[in-house]
């Protein structure tokens, strides 16, 4: 194991190379650590799951031993997607969930993701604290031979369905999902069978080195999936990630659908009444606000990361949460930050237009992102930078909220440093080609300028 | 306080300590790593554990160890009784086991065993797994968990019970398996193939057994036999926690000695088999000769503990071994000892008698035997010491020898059946004297000349 491991301790989960930087041992200590962190919150029990990742099973059970010697037991699902276990914890009234994944990840890496009973990821500052008492073993708590927590498999999958079935009705189609050799093969299938879908699975066998596809489902790698609803004369189909908290859209005519046209039919599909929210992080299409706010929703940014993603729409009461990586909250429906409901509610929009048709009705823009390696050590130095020098510039309508943003008359960029890995990333979007070329060119160059002054 | 994992040591019961404080995630862990690398990778292994509390927080560290270093893992869904586990490496056709329990210890200490495949168990020093965390990902062990592993075992114990209590006998019986796992087995078991009354005592689902001391002793049963007089059972089976030990209570509420019913399970196998090998350490009763040498069988010893009992009993191609602790190993039938084995043997035995089980203790010989130890300061001294007793041995003791052994301190047995041990203890610094005669005089004798040998020994080595 590498000495020092900071860095696989990040804003939103943990994130490693198994045993290079995250070993068994630093498992147990991070089960440690959270368990102290959930007893002084108050909490006794909490799920403990995983994916189905070759190392996931050696680093679980590291984590729940871990948990159990601060005095918490813990409820087991031990292959899953994240969705039933956010469900069941919060099903059973669990204080806390730990799911260890390293979501899309390559297969050598593994990690694990912290949640609240009732859905809402660790903040970066909850987490901050779990890691901060992962290097100070004195204040572990410690509990006593007959106080140890205890621990339970529980059937996962059952009541998850239960839920699923009971709560939401879809009209009769026909499906093709990809679940990309990951957990997702091991409920969702089954679940899209339950509620009367004619399903067709492809690689839907959990394999951890992900054989067929990288376990990002984006234009590059559902290829196949795309070749297969046209095969199979399919209404639409899906591509899962590893850990099935994400998936990406393929239309009848075997097209990816974009995150923002399906935020857009997602919003769309839940014909809420005037005046509801919808919740964007500042990487979003433009696209989403027009669109939705031509329907007479309200659509407000919120800075990116899907823990403030979950927590603002539970607490601003929104109807739906978007965010730019592809994670879509709907807290009327499903509380919880579960990839499973999205196509569902899509489907719903599917009936006399096709969905080709209803992705083609929303208009297209030029759309491109641009991620610029850039050391963690600097990247906020250059982003200080840049929002200093962004005023001297010609534009007019400057964000600063995450990064910085402006808008244009047919189009928008923003500039926002990753929190999560080494990289600077560009996003820009513009109804006008030209624009949107000058726009790319303008703020790559800038950030290149600014790390080449730092950097020298 | 804390126990040394560079390397661990093994002592003649496994690793031990108090649990969460000793036997804490990172321990157990680590102890995984260096047993799946002493295995090696792709080997399998079966883990099991008793309900101690802790049990399960050891299971999971233990087990993420033995993934990480290539190791196949067969675990189960409930807690068993340790015979159970071992018998499931047979079962999962696997090349090792682990038992997790804190057997006959108090409440608040927990243990690790680490099984062979022939039911021998590891003693001795195990080095820190040096490949610790250095596994690529797609080379860790697969994990299978076993959901009925507690009804193969009790197939199994059905055969027994076909075949020791192929009537049905009427019999009342008292169990008492302290809270452990053992419970569903004696009470199904007992149901089946008695036609009787079957009692309990301590047998309520609680983690850390509230009802007595898990060891089984005349001291820790007082209130168990009481219950047996009471309720006008014909025998008391009292087993430890994990269930590999076994005492039994008699009609009268008597305690049967360990050695005494080891003895009776001799006399039983005995019946149809006349030229019986018996292992039994070198510290048990001279009640077990005598029955033996009555009956044509032969007895062996051994060093005490159960790793020098099982590989005398593999040299000797010996039956039956036993303890004074209570636990009995039945070569032919079972890799580790079974507390419900040996009480279907001793069921059976009275079955065919057609006595009590007080009556067939009243039949075996009565001795008196007693112990005692005289303290030393170092391991020094105490080789020193023995030394003195080796080589002044003759000036002391009296009596005309019949035999000695010199396997574990030193044993001389005399012409009238009396003997002596004079015995270093494994783990402590004491040297120990046993001793047992035919007449408390004999042995009261016996006793005080080796104090008197010891205390000599203990001034020449100052």
């Amino acid at each position: 194991m590498k000495d020092d491991i900071r860095h696989i301790f990040r804003a939103y989960d943990i994130r490693g190379k198994f045993n290079d930087e995250l070993t068994p041992e630093a498992m147990t200590r991070i089960g440690s650590a959270y368990g102290t962190f959930c007893r002084k919150k108050g909490f006794d029990e909490v799920v403990v799951g995983g994916d189905v990742r070759g190392s996931t099973e050696c680093l679980i059970n590291a984590l729940i031993s871990g948990i159990t010697s601060t005095g918490i037991s813990v409820s087991v699902i031990s292959r899953s997607p994240l969705g039933p276990v956010l469900f069941n914890a919060w099903y059973l009234k669990k204080g806390a969930s730990a799911f260890v994944t390293a979501s899309h990840l390559p297969p050598e890496f593994n990690g694990v993701k912290f949640y609240f009973g009732d859905g809402v990821g660790f903040s970066t500052e909850q987490n901050e604290e779990v890691y901060s008492l992962f290097y100070k073993e004195d204040e572990w708590v410690k509990v006593n031979y007959d106080e140890v927590g205890k621990v339970e498999y529980i059937d996962a999958f059952e009541k998850y369905y239960n839920h699923v079935t009971e709560n939401f009705k879809v009209p009769k189609m026909k499906v093709v999902i990809d679940c990309g050799n990951g957990a997702a093969s091991l409920v969702f299938p089954q679940l899209y069978e339950n509620l009367g879908l004619e399903v067709k699975t492809i690689f839907g066998e959990p394999d951890p080195s992900f054989p067929n596809r990288p376990s990002e489902p984006n234009e590059k790698t559902l290829t196949r999936l795309t070749e297969v609803v046209q095969e199979e004369k399919a209404d639409f189909g899906v591509g899962f990630d590893g850990d099935g908290d994400r998936c990406v859209l393929v239309d009848n005519m075997g097209r990816v659908v974009s995150g923002d046209v399906t935020g857009v039919l997602l919003g769309k599909s839940l014909a809420p009444k005037k005046g509801s929210e919808v919740l964007i992080n500042v990487e979003c299409s433009s696209l989403i606000k027009t669109e939705l706010e031509k329907d007479g929703l309200i659509v407000s940014y919120i800075p990116v990361g899907h823990a403030t993603l979950t927590y603002e729409a539970a607490k601003r009461k929104a109807v739906l949460g978007i965010e730019s990586s592809g994670h879509m909250v709907i807290p009327s429906i499903f509380p919880f930050d579960d990839a499973l409901i999205v196509p569902l509610v899509v489907a719903k929009l599917i009936g006399e237009k096709s969905l080709a048709k209803l992705a083609d009705e929303i208009p297209t823009f030029h759309k491109a992102r641009y991620d610029l390696i850039t050391d963690d050590k600097i990247k906020f130095k250059v982003m200080e930078i840049i929002v200093e020098r962004i005023k001297e510039t010609k534009f007019k309508k400057i964000t600063t909220m995450d990064g910085v943003r402006v808008d244009t008359e047919s189009g928008w960029a923003l500039v926002r440093a990753s929190n999560t890995s080494a990289k600077i990333r560009i996003t820009v979007e513009s109804a006008d080609k030209t624009e949107f070329n000058e726009l790319s060119e303008f703020f790559k160059q800038m950030v290149n300028k600014v790390k080449e002054e730092i950097t020298n | 306080m804390s126990l040394p994992t560079d390397p661990f040591i093994f002592r003649t019961s496994g690793i031990r300590g108090i649990s969460n404080i000793q036997i804490t995630s990172k321990f157990v862990l680590e102890l995984g790593q260096a047993i799946g690398n002493h295995l090696g990778k792709g080997k399998s292994i079966v883990v099991g554990r008793d309900n101690r509390r802790c049990s399960l927080q050891i299971e999971y560290a233990i087990i993420s160890g033995l993934l990480s270093e290539g190791v196949n893992v067969h675990r189960f869904d409930e807690a068993l009784p340790t015979p159970a586990v071992v018998s499931a490496i047979e079962d999962h056709e696997c090349d090792a086991g682990i038992m997790i329990t804190g057997s006959h210890l108090p409440p608040n200490q927990n243990g690790v065993i680490y099984f062979g495949k022939e039911g021998t168990y590891y003693s001795g020093e195990l080095q820190k797994s040096p490949k610790a965390n250095s596994l690529p990902w797609d080379e860790t062990g697969d994990v299978k968990t076993h959901l009925n592993q507690s009804e193969r075992y009790l197939e199994r114990m059905r055969v027994f019970a076909q075949k020791y209590l192929p009537k049905k006998p009427h019999l009342d019986i008292l169990i008492d398996p302290v809270h452990g796992p053992m419970t569903p087995f004696l009470t199904k078991i007992f149901s089946e193939f008695v036609r009787g009354t079957v009692y309990f005592h301590n047998i309520e689902e609680n983690d850390h057994f509230p009802g007595r001391l898990s060891e089984p002793t005349v001291d820790t049963l007082q209130e168990t036999a009481l219950k047996v007089k009471e309720r006008g059972a014909d025998i008391g089976i009292a087993t430890d926690v994990d269930g590999d030990r076994v005492l039994f209570i008699t009609n009268e509420g008597t305690v049967v000695l360990g050695d005494q019913a080891g003895s009776l399970l001799a006399k039983k196998m005995m019946m149809t088999e006349k030229d019986l090998s018996i292992v039994a350490p070198i510290n048990s009763s001279l009640i077990i000769g005598l029955v033996a040498s009555e009956m044509g069988g032969t007895v062996y010893d051994c060093k005490v503990g159960p790793p020098a009992i099982i590989d005398t009993m593999i040299e000797k191609v010996a039956k039956l071994g036993f303890e004074e602790s209570g636990k009995y190993f039945f070569m032919d039938e079972s890799l580790w000892p079974d507390g419900l084995l040996a009480a279907l043997k001793i069921l059976s035995l009275m079955y065919e008698t057609q006595l009590s089980l007080q009556e067939l203790v009243d039949q075996l010989p009565t001795t008196t035997a007693t112990k005692d130890k005289i303290m030393c300061e170092t391991e020094e001294q105490k080789e020193k010491m023995m030394e003195f007793v080796y080589q002044n041995w003759e000036e002391f003791i009296s009596g005309e020898t019949k035999s000695e052994v010199k396997i574990d301190g030193m044993k001389r047995y005399f012409t009238d059946n009396s003997w002596l041990l004079i015995r270093p203890s494994g783990t402590e610094n004491y040297i120990r004297i046993f001793c047992e005669a035919l007449t408390p005089e004999r042995t009261e004798e016996l006793k005080r000349k080796a104090t008197e040998l010891l205390e000599q020994a203990k001034e020449s080595s100052i």
